[in-house]
């Protein structure tokens, strides 16, 4: 029975032409969106190469150079685009994607434009992700409704229910029929992805990609099925069909725009964020007053100056068998660091009780669980940006703390500016190789949304199987 | 076949029906005659499962209606006063369709033919049901109707709206009662009823204050009783 019902679905859904019109419009939207994603993907992903290249090539013609002269001329690491960016690009476009690396000071562009923000999530441009997220469920809504109140004005409804079909059977038999002409345009969009991900295997390889688009497709298609089993149920429930669209409207235009924008207000407001400037401004500070405020530099240096000397066992830095300024410079690194993780730790954990905020409120919209996840599972997240941060720094202190470390032990002594370090040696320093997270790693920031969609999930399931759903409540 | 004891359904403080008992034996056709809200289409309601009744009980081939309502729809079948059906899909179609919900397959050839039978013209079956006039649509409804096969058949004023010529072509929908079915119809029409009923109710306020054998008077007779009833 279910079937014949779906058949019947899809049959009626496409001789009617608005239905057919407006599936084959998305599809098409689909279509472009995806094509284009993946071409801008590819513009940036070779202008970031291209930029990380070029980078390269400068540090490493850089010329015969003294240490603390090449950590002053540094480097740029870029942020490498995620293959899936093509289907949701994520936060890309907001927090920054490249970072630069030198002594002495941590730039902190990540999170510039995002503080700036409203909000960290917002999204203008037409993607893959967006329609997906947005006008997907809007056709569904459309097909649920279209489908309930057709029969019910025709009677065919009734004569339906006559001839034995069960209540039950006949609200699954639309779930099932509303939800696989959503899975159809994911298919659509699954198949497009996959050609254009084997286009480039250089990229696509291992099986990370693999898993994340397949994670993409199960999480669309369960967002799918929670669309149409609850469109589906408030179509058959609310008998009036002006009330029965307006209700379903609104709950859309409540879930995929109004709240997120409430949620991402409200976790603004608890937790807010420093402008760049001030947040520069207390970096800064602390570095030269100290992390408590008195500590400056200079009794910091002063300290540290007694401490080498009488390791060493002189009373003078030029005595020093070793070059004191790299060990000075490397010291203030180390401070540098304390401060860096201090003002970013608590930086971080503002951003991650925001993005914990709008996890919590996925139990009161799925749609905030489908963003979410999403962008997790693009690897374009909140998250990821962290790890990417995290990554980035790590690997400057480790260039630095190389740099230092010459010229205080490389053979130079205290003062020698100009002691320089000949270039095949800048060229033997690692370069930044970023591995983004896996896909597990991805899924585990975002535990709240699995429960609360797989809960979302269960309580429609569960509604189905209320006793109210009669043939009487139908009609 | 069709059992109604002591049948009530309120709403509130209004009795839409009231202590209905009804027993219509196979190959008996019952009209129910009244007013607009006399309580026709609520009987209907009640055997198909649609209202659940108040008090009493609706039997069809002996099972309760209330407490197993998909088994007691195995055994009916049911004509509603507009049958617009799928207005995208052929009469062939929907009488498939609708065939199929109640668990027959047929071929091609026995879909056409139920269609025929029910006085379809044959070069409108392949038609979209959009095209077709109230009388044709009918008509499909009777197919679906005979198509099911079964025991008890419900007819809600299936004449309603049809001009003389469809209505006299509805008289197929009495040819069941000949091979056994338990037929139900509530209707307005006098005429008709007196034409394919073996036995007419008249009910009034949700009651069924009189039945008679449809032999007893002629249809003039019928009108007068029926106008003295109501």
């Amino acid at each position: 029975m279910l079937v014949q019902i779906i058949q019947n679905e899809w049959r009626i859904a496409w001789r009617e032409r608005q239905l057919s019109v407006l599936w084959i419009i998305i599809s098409g939207l689909l279509l472009f969106a995806t094509f284009s994603g993946w071409q801008n993907f590819q513009r940036i992903h070779h202008e970031r190469a291209e930029a990380a290249q070029l980078m390269r090539q400068k540090w490493e013609n850089q010329g015969d150079q003294n240490p603390h002269s090449s950590a002053h001329y540094g480097t740029y690491v870029y942020k490498p685009v995620s293959i899936l960016h093509f289907l949701d690009p994520g936060i890309d476009k907001f927090a920054g994607v490249s970072l630069r690396l030198e002594g002495h000071v941590q730039h902190g562009l990540a999170f510039a434009a995002a503080s700036e923000q409203s909000s960290l999530s917002r999204f203008g441009d037409l993607h893959t992700g967006l329609i997906l997220q947005i006008l997907v469920p809007l056709l569904l809504i459309f097909v649920a409704f279209n489908s309930f109140q057709r029969e019910r004005s025709s009677g065919a409804l009734r004569l339906m229910l006559a001839q034995g079909t069960a209540p039950r059977s006949l609200l699954w038999g639309k779930i099932l029929a509303v939800w696989s002409m959503a899975l159809a345009l994911l298919l659509l969009v699954l198949v497009l992805s996959g050609v254009l991900a084997l286009s480039q295997p250089q990229l696509s390889q291992g099986t990370d990609v693999w898993l994340r688009l397949l994670g993409l497709t199960t999480l669309y298609a369960l967002y799918y099925f929670l669309i149409s089993a609850m469109a589906v149920q408030l179509a058959a429930a609310i008998r009036q069909p002006a009330l029965s669209l307006l209700s379903l409207l609104s709950i859309w235009v409540l879930s995929t725009v109004i709240l997120p924008k409430v949620v991402a207000a409200s976790a603004e407001q608890q937790k807010p964020l420093l402008g760049v400037m001030q947040f520069n401004e207390q970096m800064h500070e602390e570095r030269e007053k100290g992390l408590n405020g008195h500590d400056p530099e200079d009794a910091r240096s002063k300290r540290f100056e007694r401490k080498i000397l009488a390791k060493y066992g002189v009373d003078d830095p030029s005595k020093l068998p070793i070059n004191y300024d790299g060990l000075l410079m490397q010291e203030d690194e180390y401070y540098g660091n304390a401060v860096w993780d201090k003002h970013f730790g608590l930086l971080n954990r503002d951003l991650r009780q925001q993005a914990q905020y709008t996890a919590w409120s996925s139990f009161v919209n799925p749609f905030q669980a489908l963003r979410n996840l999403s962008l997790s599972l693009a690897n374009a997240d909140l998250y990821q940006h962290l790890h990417f941060q995290k990554a980035a720094e790590m690997y400057r202190r480790t260039l630095i703390r190389t740099l230092n470390e010459k010229m205080a032990y490389g053979g130079s002594k205290t003062g020698d500016w100009d002691w320089i370090v000949p270039e095949a040696w800048f060229s033997e320093l690692e370069d930044f190789n970023y591995q983004a997270p896996a896909m597990a790693w991805s899924l585990q920031q975002r535990t709240l949304e699995l429960v609360a969609i797989a809960a979302w999930a269960l309580l429609l399931i569960l509604l189905l199987w209320m006793p109210w759903w009669k043939a009487e409540r139908l009609l | 076949m069709i059992v109604a004891h002591n049948l009530s359904k309120s709403y509130g403080e209004h009795h839409a029906l009231n202590n209905l008992n009804l027993n219509i034996a196979p190959g008996e056709i019952f009209c129910l005659l009244g007013q607009n809200g006399a309580g026709k289409t609520t009987t209907i309601n009640c055997f198909l499962g649609f209202t659940a009744p108040s008090a009493g009980k609706a039997e069809i081939n002996g099972i309760d209606v209330a407490s197993d309502p998909q088994g007691s729809k195995r055994h009916l079948a049911y004509l509603p006063e507009v049958v617009m059906l799928y207005p995208k899909l052929s009469g062939l179609e929907n009488l498939d369709y609708f065939s199929r919900l109640a668990g027959f397959r047929y071929s091609k050839n026995q879909l056409q033919e139920f269609l025929l039978k029910a006085g379809l013209p044959g070069d409108s079956i392949n038609r979209y049901v959009g095209t077709y006039s109230k009388g044709m649509r009918q008509k499909v409804g009777i197919a679906i109707a005979t198509a099911k096969q079964a025991k008890a058949l419900f007819l809600d004023e299936p004449t309603s709206g049809l001009d003389l010529k469809a209505s006299n072509d509805f008289l197929p929908c009495s040819k069941p009662a000949q091979e056994g079915v338990a037929i139900l119809m509530a209707t307005h029409d006098i005429f008709r009823a007196k034409d394919v009923a073996t036995r007419v109710g008249i009910m009034r306020e949700g009651q069924l204050v009189a039945t008679h054998a449809a032999t007893e008077f002629s249809a003039t007779e019928l009108e007068k009783i029926y106008l003295e009833t109501v």
